[in-house]
């Protein structure tokens, strides 16, 4: 009985110990491979950051050798920031914004824009119409304004573009995309 | 209480269990780590790659800079200061 006994326990023994070094070798091999595969990668990304860094100064130092060279032909290079050249107005760096953010699309935009200066439009009509009558309201709307203020011709109702309230660019631009 | 024969013999069953499971255990892990290895080798060699086409670039870039520190040079000196 005692034989059995102590040759189940050397097999079971001798079963854990081989258990536990395969096991322990396929984690190393496997560690060794992870470890091969982020030096590859960390070396590609230090020579990707490398170019990165080369392209800017490439580009610093052309920028400073044409401006050497308009010095020398007497021309002075001038940037817009110094000029202080504004050719971007609000309507257009909000619908830039609602662009880039995913609120609306291209086509949204567009619509937006041509609604836009169609109210601006309107608006600057009827507030001529307004001055030039000297006490009351014209009491007869343009062919524009009566198109907007008349709920029957309009299928869809224009919020953004009441004469009463001012206008609101990024109002209009998120109702348009809501619709 | 079992005899001494079939006690023989449900220990060499069991050892042979245990030996069954070793086998199946080393496969298992002898086939992952070769997979593994495969993967590896494939993204090492696609990086290397990469990283051999950066490093011409890297060298046409440094060259382009000095000559370009040249001419600057050069035009520095000309211009009357």
């Amino acid at each position: 009985m005692m034989i059995p006994t102590v040759a189940l326990g050397i097999g079971i023994l001798a079963f854990l110990f081989l258990y536990q070094v395969i096991s322990r070798n396929k984690v190393s091999k496997m560690n060794s491979l992870a470890m091969q595969k982020q030096n590859a990668q960390s070396k590609y990304e230090f020579m990707l950051n490398h170019k990165r860094e080369l392209k800017k100064e490439l580009e610093e130092k052309k920028r400073k050798l044409a401006t050497l060279r308009n010095n020398q032909q007497g021309i002075k290079t001038i940037s817009s920031d110094d000029l202080e050249i504004k050719d971007i107005d609000d309507n257009e760096k909000v619908s830039r914004y609602l662009i880039q953010h995913g609120k609306i699309t291209m086509e949204q935009n567009i619509k937006v824009l041509k609604k836009w200066k169609y109210c601006r439009w309107t608006t600057s009509a009827s507030a001529s119409q307004w001055d030039s009558s000297t006490s009351k309201p014209p009491n007869k709307p343009s062919r524009s304004t009566r198109f907007i203020q008349n709920p029957r011709r309009s299928t869809r109702p224009l919020p953004y573009c009441s004469n009463k309230e001012p206008h609101r660019f990024l109002d209009a631009a998120l109702s348009i995309s809501e619709f | 209480m079992l005899d001494s024969s079939t006690l023989y013999l449900v220990l060499i069953m069991a050892g042979f269990i245990l030996v069954a499971v070793i086998v199946i255990h080393q496969h298992n892990c002898s086939d992952l780590v070769r997979r593994k290895s495969n993967e590896v080798e494939n993204a090492v060699t696609q990086l290397t790659q990469k990283t051999q086409a950066l490093e011409q670039a890297i060298v046409t870039l440094k060259t382009e800079i000095e000559e370009i520190d040249e001419q600057t040079v050069l035009l520095q000196f000309e211009t009357p200061s």
